[in-house]
């Protein structure tokens, strides 16, 4: 008996009759299910069985850990953000209900994050501007996405960005929320660029050096 | 019940489903939301405080978690990553770690629940649904009709 369940434990599976997730309750299932970053990891869960299926339209926020292509010579035609616009699709027919996609950058250091953004919307310039063009980055990614997304978000649209390898975009709701300190005092001038209509600062955070900035776009930007 | 060690923490007496008793400093057992609402209540002042949802392994655990996290500044941040770390693998087999979720949820410890959760759902990831409802013991309920169709709406996800 004993054996028997310390192989079951090598094999990854403790008992064989008890459904683990079965006794853990739908809240919590969909908190694991929030963490799973792959988006094909989490449509095939909605495969698994029918409580799974039923979570399908139950989940409002998804968070995607994108990968970017590595490549030093990265071009408009070639977005560093390895994400077709057929998995927005997809996820937003599984996931009827989805209001938010998070998007999680793969960990880099953020200059080397800055210039390669950098590099990607506008190949010609080889100047590196440092910290203080967060904000300029994240209006321009804004942009990006904008084209990832194509026209079925109606040109309401959010993202948000923390440090610079963490962005956050919805497709649906008017509320931006940007965190990044260095960005905050850029802010101005991009928000007028994108004719957002009002930004207002909404809280700091732990160490003081993350503030929120929660801007309403435009309907039509 | 209320005793006091030499620094003058105040210390509470925290009960388990089995009746096991763990005798922590307040603020320890503060990292939990719900813990720290009883003892707010005042439901610590006589006796013990009884958590009739965790059993004593995994109140042992939880409480070992409280413990690094209360004791350790923002500073630590990078070797209180590689502790909570080493703490996922330790307790790393399915039934510990959905009881854990389960008591993380309970206690209402949000750090506890979401290193937790993230370490499930990182275990799922890249697997088929074969391998996880095996991982997981899932049934599959579905027809072989309905199965075949959810697999081809879904098509994109298995390519």
């Amino acid at each position: 008996m004993e054996r028997s369940t310390e192989i079951n434990k090598q094999l990854g599976f403790i008992n064989p009759t008890t459904d683990y997730f079965g006794k853990l309750p739908d809240e919590i299932v969909l908190i694991v299910l929030s963490k799973v970053h792959d988006p094909k990891t989490l449509i095939r869960c909605s495969c698994l069985c029918k409580r799974f299926s039923s979570f399908a339209s139950k989940t409002h926020t998804i968070a995607l850990k994108i990968h970017r292509k590595e490549t030093n010579n990265i071009t408009e035609q070639d977005p560093l953000i390895d994400l077709a616009e057929s998995t927005i699709c997809s996820l937003d027919k599984t996931l009827p209900n989805l209001q938010n996609i998070a998007i999680l950058l793969r960990m880099c250091s953020p200059t080397v994050e800055i210039a390669r953004i950098r590099g990607v919307l506008d190949p010609k310039s080889t100047a590196f501007f440092g910290d203080s063009c967060c904000a300029i980055e994240v209006g321009k990614a804004l942009d990006t996405f904008f084209a990832f997304l194509g026209e079925q978000t109606h040109g309401v649209f959010t993202m948000s960005i923390d440090t610079v390898d963490h962005v956050m975009c919805t497709s649906s709701g008017r509320i931006v929320y940007v965190i990044n300190i260095r960005a905050s005092k850029y802010f101005q001038s991009i928000a007028a660029r994108f004719g957002w209509q009002q930004w207002t600062f909404a809280g700091v955070c732990e160490d003081t050096v993350v503030h929120v900035l929660k801007v309403y776009l435009a309907l039509c930007m | 019940m209320s005793i006091t060690t030499e620094n003058n923490e105040k210390m509470i007496t925290l009960m388990s489903s089995d009746g096991e008793e763990f005798v922590v400093e307040e603020a320890v057992a503060a990292q939990s939301q719900t813990i720290k609402h009883l003892i707010e209540d005042g439901c610590s002042t006589e006796g013990s405080i009884p958590l009739p949802n965790v059993t004593g392994r995994v109140l042992s655990e939880v409480i070992q978690y409280c413990k690094k996290h209360s004791s350790s500044d923002d500073k630590e941040e990078k070797e209180l990553e590689a502790w909570d770390a080493e703490f996922v693998k330790a307790a790393d087999d399915h039934v510990a770690l959905t009881d854990l979720m389960m008591a993380a949820n309970f206690l209402d410890i949000k750090g506890l629940l979401d290193l937790v959760a993230q370490t499930l759902a990182n275990m799922i990831t890249g697997k088929s649904p074969e391998e996880v409802r095996r991982m997981w013991n899932i049934k599959n309920d579905f027809t072989p009709e309905e199965a075949e169709k959810v697999r081809k709406e879904n098509q994109w996800a298995f390519e």
